[in-house]
């Protein structure tokens, strides 16, 4: 069960490195924000963070000043990943609301809020005193935001393609990207309640599978979404065409 | 009118051509545009017209105006041959997915 559970987490973990990756150079083309945000997102966040904190946590034989400081930066990837997707998800829909400035603030004061009391409590060795039993919050309140606005807009996207006003694949991307976040949610809800038990979800008898499932499910809506092999392309256009 | 936005320019010839008032008129173009997945703040020209031409209609017919078909024609002709300001602020959301990945 624990090599289903690296496995879904090691996919999921491979693909955000790629796309990010990925999403960093087109953004450093482009010159343009949104692509720098999301590909910030995914490669610091999923990519680099997580990792490097759970190296941190679960690697035996590190010397305590290491492991802190792997914790320390592993941590403040997550912070900035954290931000930047959040910022994604307010440029691509709510740039003009007022709320949506308030929740990007939000995020983004508790983050730093939650990074900077750890700092000087010293203890980022585990992270255990503000940083992991409180930062699932902002990334939760990150994600879950962005499969609402995505699932929305792809309800509204799936109306103009009767007119043929959208693009079938830019309207599938909306879908995949949605519930691709969606499963990253649930991990990480699932993975935070298993922090607050005490329990190890890459061991649990019940988390390891859960995570692996969750892990591969989320890996391959994102790279469908964001590396798309050109035969599923053209099955979502014909299917599209064919609904016409 | 090269400042008006689509949806008051389609408002306006509504009022115009047909026997509903402001309110109304602006109410139609609303629904139709809902059903299109669109709406006022950031519809372009080119979209309100096929809303016009494709949608309008029947909204119209389902309020009992005459000859919907004509007036819906005669304004989609007035939006192809008009400028109107672009509506919104920056790239569209699908604008940004489409630079997204490969298509």
């Amino acid at each position: 069960m624990q090599v289903l559970a690296q496995l879904g987490g090691g996919a999921f973990t491979l693909v955000c490195l790629l796309i990010g990756l990925r999403l960093l150079l087109l953004s450093a083309r482009t010159r343009h924000l949104p692509e720098l945000l999301v590909g910030a997102g995914l490669f610091l966040m999923a990519g680099v963070g997580y990792p490097l904190s759970s190296i941190a946590r679960q690697v035996p034989g590190l010397a305590p000043e290491t492991r802190a400081a792997l914790g320390c930066l592993g941590a403040l990837f997550v912070l900035i990943g954290v931000v930047a997707n959040t910022a994604f998800i307010w440029l691509l829909f709510r740039r003009d609301t007022g709320w949506a400035h308030a929740l990007l603030a939000g995020v983004t004061l508790l983050g730093v809020g939650l990074f900077a009391a750890e700092s000087v409590a010293g203890s980022w060795a585990t992270g255990s005193e503000f940083y992991w039993p409180w930062i699932p919050i902002t990334i939760s309140v990150s994600m879950g935001w962005g499969f609402i606005e995505c699932a929305r807009y792809h309800g509204l996207l799936r109306r103009r393609l009767r007119l043929a006003l959208a693009d079938p694949v830019v309207t599938d991307r909306f879908r995949l990207y949605a519930v691709g976040t969606l499963l990253g949610l649930v991990t990480n809800t699932v993975g935070w309640i298993f922090w607050w038990r005490g329990l190890e979800m890459l061991t649990d008898p019940v988390g390891a599978p859960l995570l692996g499932v969750l892990g591969a499910g989320s890996a391959i809506f994102m790279w469908l979404a964001f590396l798309p092999p050109q035969a599923y392309l053209a099955r979502v256009r014909a299917r599209a065409a064919g609904a016409m | 009118m090269a400042d008006a936005s689509a949806f008051d320019f389609v408002c306006g010839h509504l009022e115009q051509r047909t026997t509903l008032n402001r309110l109304e008129a602006r109410g139609t173009v609303r629904l139709a545009l809902k059903a299109a997945g669109l709406d006022a703040a950031h519809v372009t020209p080119a979209q309100m017209r096929t809303v016009v031409e494709k949608i309008l209609p029947g909204e119209l017919r389902n309020r009992a105006v005459e000859g919907p078909e004509r007036h819906c024609t005669a304004i989609a002709a007035l939006l192809a041959s008009t400028q109107l300001a672009e509506s919104g602020s920056g790239e569209s959301p699908e604008a940004i997915f489409a630079r997204l990945a490969t298509s």
